[in-house]
């Protein structure tokens, strides 16, 4: 088996290996494959270990490479998939009891566009019920039970895609796939210590993905390195014709993010958290400072998000757009069935909301886009903590644990703009922190820009957790 | 992660005020209940209507009454109690972003297109299938 310093190795890093045949593609997936089935089980990380379509792909990977057919950087990559994207001849649960047994017919297209990269599927990674759709108060919000940090297992890793971060995070594959409609991908990384991508609404496809909320939903990465988000974004992104938010090709399509030809406009927000941890301003603050000294920043100190009901409005439109997403369980009772109390009646006050109250909610929205563009005529991205507190424990009450607001979450995800989380630092008890960039619409190559130049000059990204 | 209903950092901020009894009236939203976390829930809802204008609370109320003609046989005490809290609690920022000033000229953002092809451009035509009519 293959050590934890190969395990822990960025994507970048292991195809060159896996090209220049240092590495083999199955004795890479069987040393991930062993080490989800030690370690998986005590972080709820997975729904489902593919093993057999794994070594399939794996041999297949093997056997191309060595005929000098390389398909390019993913090709014998070992990865997991969040349990929402359907992969035929397995369960796709969406973490929820109501559907344990559920299977569909053919892949998501993210999964086909990875396969056809060369890829290899580990497992579908466990997921927050619904993806939190109905609401969720508890980190056991899940039918693989609450997902452990791997930097401190008595800590949640974030949701909703809580087993892609426990999985990347934990060296269990290489990458995951995660989704977010509202935080679902930054909220792991940061809390994780990892490297997650939302990229711009409409670049990835969602064929084949569980809907929560259908102008909201985005499919990305989380990884160990900026520049792995780069090469996943690459392969997974393009138009789409089964998804009608898919954006034509010409903008869907991610063509990667070039060397910097000049610096950045980094606008540092100064009205995104009302409050922050002092063991989160600390680390938070001296990636401020490594930004300010780098002559590819430069830094705009005074940067505010515009006021308003940002948050309300995204609140809505997840809630009915949920509402209708999962009309049947609603009405048929069976969301009973689901473990979070909130859950169990979030629906049924889902259903309440005015139709009138939700274009209300999108006319805002439309406002708010246009003056999210002025703004993105100072800067090139915006910057800020992830989070302004650390992982929470794993049994926290949620509505109590995490009361800050969230205004560039709200205005991020209404908006569908592009966003990374990247590590800063630690806090207490071990604890990552995460520091975000956020950029206008298609400009993710701009958020991995920023991102990449920061690791460039950091370490905090090569870290690793100690794992019995 | 996903923010339930308006937002759940919104109600937690929202659920700090004094506990008041003056604007509800008995028998309305409030049953009377043994448990102390239905009692617990219920002052919470009375500190967040107290704060609400008397249409908002009027409407809480209708809303209220509508879940639990549709789905009360199912839900317990506790989970009423919940409900009338949460809808309480998010009411107020839902009268803030009604308050939002708005032209009537201001559209959606999820704005109809009368043509799909024009709203994917990329697609390529539909392939008739075998013994299927080309038109």
């Amino acid at each position: 088996m293959l050590s934890e310093d190969i395990l822990f190795l960025s994507v970048t890093e292991l195809s060159k290996r896996v090209r220049s045949r240092q590495i083999s593609p199955v004795e890479l997936t069987e040393s991930y494959l062993e080490r989800s089935r030690n370690l998986g089980p005590k972080l709820n990380a997975y729904a489902t270990l593919t093993p057999d379509l794994a070594l399939k792909q794996a041999r297949a990977a093997e056997k191309e490479i060595a005929a000098g057919k390389y398909r390019g950087p993913l090709h014998g990559i070992p990865y997991a998939a969040k349990d929402l994207l359907a992969v035929k001849g397995y369960p796709t649960g969406w973490g929820a009891k109501p559907y344990a047994d559920q299977h569909f017919d053919d892949d998501a297209t993210v999964i086909k566009k990875l396969e056809a990269a060369g890829a290899v599927l580990l497992g579908k990674a466990a997921m927050i019920e619904l993806a939190g759709g109905m609401g969720y108060r508890y980190a056991s919000a899940s039918a693989s039970g609450p997902a452990h940090n791997p930097w401190n297992t008595d800590c949640w890793t974030c949701g909703s895609s809580s087993g892609s971060a426990a999985i990347t995070g934990a060296g269990l594959a290489a990458f995951t796939i995660g989704t977010e409609t509202w935080g679902s991908i930054i909220c792991p990384s940061g809390f994780s210590g990892l490297s997650g991508l939302r990229p711009t609404y409409g670049r990835v496809s969602r064929n084949g993905a569980m809907a929560l909320s259908y102008t909201m939903d985005k499919i990305g990465p989380i990884t160990r390195s900026a520049e792995d988000c780069d090469l996943v974004l690459k392969v997974i992104s393009g138009h789409d014709p089964e998804d009608m938010g898919s954006l034509p090709e010409a903008s869907a399509k991610y063509s990667g993010a070039p060397e910097l030809k000049g610096p950045l406009r980094v606008g540092w927000l100064m009205n995104q958290w009302k409050e922050i941890a002092p063991d989160v301003n600390q680390p938070v603050m001296a990636a401020r400072e490594v930004l300010q000294k780098n002559p590819g920043f430069t830094l705009l100190p005074n940067i505010k998000l515009p006021e308003g009901p940002w948050e309300t409005a995204a609140g809505i439109i997840i809630s009915v757009e949920g509402a209708t997403a999962f009309r049947q369980l609603i009405q048929s009772g069976r969301v009973s069935e689901l473990n979070d109390p909130l859950g169990k009646i979030g629906g049924y006050m889902s259903e309440e909301i005015s139709a009138s109250d939700f274009i209300l909610a999108q006319r805002i929205r439309l406002v708010l886009q246009k003056t999210m563009e002025d703004l993105f005529k100072q800067v090139d991205v915006l910057a800020t903590a992830t989070l302004p507190v650390t992982a929470t424990q794993i049994d926290a009450n949620l509505d109590q644990a995490l009361t800050f607001a969230d205004p560039v979450g709200g205005i991020g995800n209404i908006c569908g703009l592009p966003a990374i989380s990247v590590p800063c630092g630690f806090g207490q008890r071990g604890l990552p922190v995460g520091l975000q960039f956020i950029a206008k619409p298609l400009d993710d190559a701009k958020v991995v820009q920023a991102a990449r130049l920061y690791q460039r000059q950091t370490d905090w990204h090569q870290k690793r957790p100690k794992l019995a | 992660m996903p923010k339930f209903l308006l937002s759940r950092r919104q109600f937690a901020l929202g659920a700090a005020a004094a506990a008041t009894t003056a604007l509800v009236r008995p028998g309305d939203l409030l049953a009377q209940t043994a448990t102390s976390t239905v009692q617990s829930l219920d002052e919470k809802t009375r500190a967040a209507m107290a704060k609400l204008t008397a249409s908002a609370q009027s409407e809480v109320e209708m809303k209220v009454a509508s879940i639990f003609r549709k789905y009360g046989d199912r839900l317990s005490d506790e989970q009423k109690a919940d409900i009338r809290r949460i809808m309480a609690e998010s009411q107020k920022g839902l009268e803030e972003m009604r308050a939002f000033k708005l032209d009537n000229g201001d559209q959606p953002a999820d704005a109809f297109r009368a043509a799909l092809t024009a709203a994917r451009p990329e697609e390529k035509p539909r392939t008739p299938k075998s013994g299927e009519e080309k038109k």
